[in-house]
């Protein structure tokens, strides 16, 4: 009995013990491994894709500047583009359920039916764990990892920070660039960059 | 209506400004004048005046993790020029992980206006200009509106708009003071800036933060932790991790609860702090530790703390109670576990109040400071004194000095299981254990909370051996039964006891007698006495540095110099490979010192630094230390050195 009173109250301070926060990636690091369900249930990992180069977007369809990628197409036409040279594009939700931008595998297939996107995959992350595990703030995030699993580049998806699509043909695309200059054997000319758009609606 | 009134307005001069509110994305924007009148080549204030429903916030100029700042493109008549946006002081909105820096309800963005000289009185002026914002609550959205503001033209002075006073007094109330006597400078690591602020007039600030006016200087959502330095303050903020180019200067508001110029002055200094890189051990101080790391080394710490040798004569005579109590079969030892607990608790409570309430009223100080004071070191030498006499037999404590030294030697209560509790914290504080260090540094720059926290893993670390062995009270078959050797140990407790009072004495002589410069130890390693500036110069000829933090009152340290520091092996291989050793004494309180310590992110001693050879990042050295490990640190740290030596050097 003492005992077990003994050990509950252990076991009580061990779970005061906040857990630890995040740790974000660096760019030039091998990026962290992730196992997550995709909307069509199959698990995806990012292990699983070394030798690709892969693409990682976060993404929320009811915030303002994914809007301004997807409805000029320029989103789109860049996953068309990457996925047919062989790119590895997942799409991640980590919008929390109650919050905006949370939506079923059912509802997923819909909406990249209706927003005619060419992602290798939708990735469901309701609890957030991948997107603090990669510091991941905003919507649009971008994140592209080379064929060896290294970070190579993470940050906005393009040079201006606005919610207007007209500003779309003045920017430079970043994740277009990173990828096109890496697969000519050449450095990154950017590799990092302050993401921009809609924080991410993580579970308070 | 409003159109009509415009109208009217223009048919009968002379009228206030006019303009049209404009809604879009849960805010209402308006272009205002702060005055009713253009004077020509009169400079002026209008401003974007922007109004969000509950809950929603636009942002700054740096809009922190997320967001877009707002902006403004004007479009004025000939000859007109307009300035750049004003931000009044923004707020800090948390959204873990995350934090923006923004204004909820509403904010007024100055912008000084120059209207040409050659302006005829009598005309109107239309101000046009876009607004673009993003306003958010939960979720955003970018918000738009083509404004105008209508004014005439006066020959007169303009009259301020009595509507439009409040709003702009209240905004300027709101804007960075800009010039002070509040000097700034920062260093940088590959993971921290340490910002530091000073001022010859000693203001109190409080709740220091710093907002940058560059979005990838930083972690926006990273605490940043103030500590008070002599004559102004050190910020430590987390570096972003987007942020690798060479940076001249931290430029960006710092924002203080109370005043830059005393009470009811501006809350917010804008500075450009000029940046110089500076080593700094990177697991501590400004990459603050995790909380739960800092709580797991707290308990770590504080169960080393029972074999530190100062508690050491304490941990002895509870062992000897708890023999004791277990042949009397009235008394339940496990309440007599959780007094001690208890007693320990609240000594480190109360400490961690006493810390709390210290650096509040602005005091430097670090771990162990009780027994800086010679009047507490006094009492505790008398006071150990006596204890070692009654074991040695000379008179029973119980019955001569009772309240005194009761909770020692009485045989049951638990009142005295409690203030056993208290007296083992008191004698173990000074030897601050492995780990102990870090966590005690976390503690004292955090929230009060947290600091009550940490403290408190502390003392249940410490307590956890006696609240095992009262659980399980079968443990004490591995402590020896009573019998006559108990006698015997009585008075091998007297000597260490006894030692213990000698020591003391020997504290309190130093500091209360003429103050004896540190010993030379004799043949031993030539200390020589540390100074930031000495270090500093060292370290700029890339000479081997050893720093030894110490004080007479650490037994701890002074232990770690005998075995370790005295050792022949040691000072030839400082000799050998000249190093240069520094000693820093904290015997006396010393500002200095405890802001080197803190530099390391410290607040007790022992501790050892290590300098390479050339400019490599300083090693710190465990608190407890052995001639063989002093003499590898030393060859890994060299080795590094010549390893990097010969690396091809890349073009940089």
């Amino acid at each position: 009995m003492k005992a077990k009173v003994f050990f509950l109250a252990l076991a009580v301070i061990a779970l005061a013990f906040p857990r630890l926060a995040r740790a974000d990636v660096q760019v030039g690091e091998i990026a962290p491994d992730f196992t997550l369900t995709d909307i069509e249930g199959k698990k995806q990992t990012l292990v699983g894709q070394q030798g690709n180069y892969v693409v990682l977007e976060w993404t929320n369809p009811d915030c303002p500047f994914v809007h301004k990628q997807y409805d000029s197409g320029t989103m789109q036409a860049l996953q068309k583009e990457m996925t047919s040279k062989g790119v590895v594009w997942f799409s991640i939700a980590s919008s929390a359920p109650g919050k905006q931008g949370h939506y079923s595998a059912k509802e997923w297939k819909q909406i990249v039916t209706d927003r005619k996107a060419f992602p290798t995959a939708v990735l469901l992350d309701p609890k957030g764990l991948v997107g603090k595990q990669y510091g991941a703030k905003t919507t649009p995030h971008m994140y592209v990892i080379d064929p060896k699993g290294v970070l190579i580049y993470e940050g906005a998806i393009d040079s201006i920070p606005s919610a207007d699509p007209a500003d779309i043909k003045e920017a430079t695309n970043y994740v277009s660039q990173a990828l096109n200059e890496a697969m000519s054997g050449q450095p990154v000319s950017t590799p990092s960059t302050k993401s921009y758009g809609c924080s991410i609606k993580y579970a308070s | 209506m409003k159109k009509t009134l415009l109208i009217l307005c223009l048919v009968f001069f002379p009228c206030a400004a006019q303009a049209e509110p404009v809604r879009s994305a849960h805010t209402e924007a308006e272009l205002v004048s702060e005055v009713t009148s253009i004077q020509p080549g009169t400079p002026f204030w209008a401003g974007l005046h922007l109004k969000m429903e509950p809950r929603w916030h636009t942002y700054w100029r740096n809009p922190g993790d997320s967001g877009l700042p707002t902006q403004i493109k004007w479009n004025l008549p000939e000859g007109f020029e307009a300035g750049a946006l004003q931000w009044p002081q923004p707020e800090k909105v948390d959204l873990p992980p995350l934090a923006v820096y923004a204004y909820e309800n509403e904010v007024l963005l100055p912008v000084q206006i120059t209207p040409p000289a050659s302006l005829t009185p009598g005309q109107d002026i239309e101000l046009k200009a876009k607004a673009t914002w993003l306003a958010c609550e939960e979720v955003c959205i970018p918000g738009q509106a083509e404004l105008s503001l209508h004014l005439p033209v006066k020959a007169e002075v303009p009259a301020p708009d009595p509507a439009k006073a409040t709003v702009f007094a209240e905004t300027r109330a709101r804007f960075p003071l800009r010039e002070s006597e509040w000097r700034a400078e920062a260093f940088t690591g590959k993971k921290q800036f340490v910002l530091r602020i000073t001022s010859p007039n000693a203001y109190l600030l409080s709740g220091l933060s710093f907002f940058p006016y560059d979005e990838k200087l930083i972690d926006h959502a990273a605490p940043q932790t103030a500590r008070k330095i002599e004559s102004g303050y050190e910020l430590i903020l987390k570096r972003g991790n987007l942020f690798t180019g060479k940076l001249d200067a931290l430029e960006g508001i710092l924002v203080s609860k109370e005043g830059w110029r005393g009470a009811g002055s501006e809350t917010s200094l804008e500075i450009k702090a000029p940046v110089t890189p500076r080593d700094f051990p990177e697991s501590a101080g400004g990459a603050p530790m995790k909380l739960g790391a800092a709580l797991v080394f707290a308990f770590l710490g504080g169960l080393i703390l029972n074999l530190m040798p100062c508690v050491f004569p304490v941990l002895s005579i509870k062992i000897l109670n708890f023999v004791e109590q277990a042949s009397e079969q009235k008394i339940k030892p496990g309440l007599h576990g959780i007094a001690f607990t208890a007693g320990v608790l609240v000594s480190f409570w109360l400490l961690a109040g006493a810390l709390i309430f210290f650096r509040a009223a602005g005091h430097e100080i670090g771990w162990g400071f009780q027994l800086q004071s010679p009047v507490f070191v006094g009492f505790l030498a008398v006071l150990f004194l006596i204890l070692s006499l009654s074991l040695f037999g000379f008179f029973e404590i119980g019955l001569s000095l009772t309240g005194l030294g009761g909770f020692l030697t009485g045989k049951s209560g638990l009142g005295n299981s409690f203030f056993g509790g208290v007296l083992a914290t008191v004698i173990a504080t000074p030897c601050t254990a492995p780990f102990m260090g870090a966590a005690l540094g976390f503690a004292l720059t955090q929230p009060p909370a947290v600091s009550l926290a940490v403290f408190t893993l502390l003392g249940l670390g410490m307590a956890f051996p006696y609240l095992l062995l009262s659980f399980f009270p079968r443990l004490l078959a591995f402590v020896p039964r009573p019998g006559p050797w108990m006698s015997g140990l009585k008075k091998f407790m007297g000597v260490l006891l006894l030692a213990t009072a000698a020591w003391l004495g020997w504290i309190f002589f130093l500091q209360s007698g003429a103050h004896v410069t540190t010993p030379g130890h004799g043949g031993k390693i030539a200390w020589e006495t540390y100074s930031d500036e000495r270090l500093a110069s060292l370290r700029a000829s890339g000479t081997p540095v050893f720093v030894d933090f110490t004080a007479a009152w650490c037994l701890t340290c002074k232990v770690n110099e005998k075995i370790a520091l005295d050792q022949d092996r040691v000072k030839k291989k400082f000799e050998e490979l000249k190093i240069v050793p520094l000693k820093a004494d904290w015997t006396s309180r010393d500002e200095r010192i405890a802001r080197a310590l803190a530099g390391y992110g410290r607040s007790s001693i022992p501790l050892y630094v290590l300098y390479g050879p050339g400019h490599s990042e300083p090693v710190l050295l465990p608190e407890i230390i052995t001639a063989d490990l002093v003499v590898q640190a030393v060859d890994k740290v060299f080795k590094a050195a010549v390893d990097e030596e010969k690396k091809p050097k890349e073009a940089l």
